[in-house]
């Protein structure tokens, strides 16, 4: 707590500075569309809603990637299942080769099209970095640390907790940053099958050809990539006590 | 660094940012819209012969508006997703999905009805193709139109099956042409279904009269069929007369009456470059709002205007 009331300004300042830039550009945008028709796409209530909709795919799909991304890389460290962790970081790495379009087209074809659609593929190709990342921190630990705790008479949950979590905390974490990166990228696909968000934007933009609009699209997307980033990597300082971002 | 307290704030923080995200999300669940919801494609969704225009021309407005590809409309429209959408006319989907066009009877939409287009010294030397062309013309209505692209489309048959058994229906060939005493002509289309078909019935009823014809359907898009035709590679496509007006003959303004917009087209594309359009069908492969035929039924609405009164009169959808 101490060290966030002193770094006020890495925890508060910096998101806000970035909040306040993204806002002023958008109020830039929405006064000076240079043109009818990007004034028609460019208004507050639309931007708001575009940005609303793709915090809330990112937030859910995310959300649910680090609940079962970081439990089930675990899981595949245990002994029992270890032999099975090779192939799943395979199969997990192949999977991330998909293209993100392709996996949003296909669960169109089964899942119908909509929020739901939308979150489940971007869950998908979400959680595929954070169990990596999960499982590759547990399985860098040195097996002599390991076998110095067994030596003291720790058991596997000590381990596991004491052990092996803290001394991962950064690739776990670096694999969560990860994942908001791509999702948030990701998520702007998402509108060709009718999820919403600031992709909605983008491919207007592209389709009538308004750089303007596109230019509002992905300016808000890699904004709130940055932010997002930012703060987790402020998080994971806190934890481990090292400066990440400077 | 290794003790207990840490690993407690580490569970803490996944944990917390686990919450942070999804209770974020699932306040506001936008998945599925009551209402009068409308479906559309993004270009659509701005332009001024789109959507803005027209619910300001017909004076209503949706509930909520999904923007989306424009391939997926139909479907959504199907599955109950969305209440109204936005389509192209002749769409084989439409039929095949149970949807109706709303008819736009204040004449918002460009025309895009199509005609037969034939180089003039080809139709000097032979004139009677004029009148061969002309009989497939009237058969061609919205709903003929957009099931023969359903035939090909939904059902999977080849075009110029479907195409044959069409005319054989209407009794405009016999099945089994003459030797060829005239020609060649050729005929060209652009490469999407509903070009396809209409360029093998050209093909077909010109054979019955006993032409040698040269099949170049599928050349390509619109600007490619074009300089085939004015560069005399091909002697006869079918073109749609909103896209001359705007693409060929380069007009900004659309116009938006069918007749208005044939004769112009008609007068001017000979005019200037000796090309000429024969009758125009009645169907109109413009942008169209669709609807679910039983909705469409059980509020009595048949056009735009209709379904501009249901919105503004607060009925629901049913």
């Amino acid at each position: 707590m101490q060290m966030i009331i002193k770094n006020w300004f890495r925890w508060l300042g910096v998101p806000l500075i970035l909040i306040l830039i993204s806002a002023a550009f958008v109020i830039y945008v929405v006064n000076n569309p240079g043109g009818a028709m990007a004034a028609r796409s460019l208004t507050y209530q639309n931007v708001l809603r575009y940005l609303r909709e793709h915090v809330h795919l990112v937030f859910v799909a995310l959300g649910l990637a680090t609940a079962v991304g970081v439990p089930a890389g675990i899981l595949l460290t245990r002994p029992k299942l270890r032999r099975i962790g090779k192939v799943v970081e395979n199969i997990v790495n192949v999977g991330q080769t998909i293209p993100s379009l392709a996996i949003l087209a296909l669960f169109y074809v089964y899942l119908g099209l909509g929020f739901r659609t939308g979150v489940f593929a971007l869950w998908l190709y979400c959680i595929l970095p954070i169990l990596r990342n999960t499982y590759a921190g547990i399985k860098s630990i040195e097996p002599g640390i390991i076998e110095a705790a067994l030596g003291m008479g720790m058991n596997p949950v000590k381990i596991l907790t004491r052990i092996e979590l803290p001394l991962s905390y950064p690739v776990i974490m670096a694999g969560i940053r990860t994942a908001v990166v791509i999702c948030v990228g990701t998520a702007t696909m998402a509108t060709f099958i009718g999820a919403g968000g600031l992709g909605d934007l983008i491919v207007t933009g592209l389709s009538v050809r308004r750089t303007i609009i596109i230019l509002t699209g992905a300016f808000l997307s890699a904004m709130l990539a940055i932010i997002l980033d930012y703060i987790l990597g402020q998080v994971e300082q806190y934890l481990t006590g090292r400066d990440v971002n400077s | 660094m290794v003790d207990g307290k840490l690993f407690k704030s580490f569970a803490l923080v996944v944990l917390s940012l686990f919450m942070a995200f999804s209770l974020f999300g699932c306040g506001n669940d936008a998945d599925v819209s009551d209402g009068w919801v409308f479906a559309t494609d993004h270009e659509y969704s701005v332009r001024p012969d789109g959507y803005p225009g027209l619910t300001e021309l017909y004076g209503f407005e949706f509930d909520d508006v999904e923007i989306m590809d424009l391939g997926i409309t139909y479907g959504a429209l199907r599955d109950g997703q969305v209440a109204v959408a936005m389509g192209f006319a002749t769409d084989g989907r439409i039929s095949a999905f149970d949807l109706v066009n709303l008819e736009d009877d204040k004449y918002f939409h460009p025309v895009y009805n199509c005609s037969p287009n034939v180089r003039e010294e080809v139709l000097d030397e032979y004139p009677e193709i004029a009148d061969i062309l002309n009989e497939i013309v009237p058969l061609l209505d919205e709903q003929t139109m957009s099931s023969l692209n359903a035939a090909v489309d939904i059902d999977e048959k080849e075009p110029d099956e479907v195409a044959e058994e069409f005319l054989l229906d209407n009794g405009l060939i016999s099945g089994a042409p003459p030797e060829p005493d005239k020609g060649p002509v050729s005929v060209g289309s652009k490469e999407f279904t509903e070009q396809l078909l209409l360029g093998q019935m050209a093909i077909m009823v010109l054979e019955e009269e006993g032409f040698e014809v040269d099949d170049d359907t599928g050349l390509g898009g619109t600007a490619i069929v074009r300089e085939a035709l004015e560069g005399e590679e091909i002697d006869i496509y079918w073109e749609y007369t909103g896209t001359a007006w705007m693409a060929h003959l380069e007009h900004e303004d659309p116009i938006t009456e069918p007749q208005e917009c044939y004769d112009k087209v008609r007068e001017e594309d000979l005019e200037n470059n000796g090309i000429v359009w024969l009758d125009y069908t009645d169907f109109n492969n413009t942008y169209t709002i669709m609807m679910r035929q039983d909705d469409a039924d059980e509020l009595g609405i048949v056009t735009i205007s209709d379904l501009a009164d249901v919105i503004n009169e607060g009925t629901p959808v049913p």
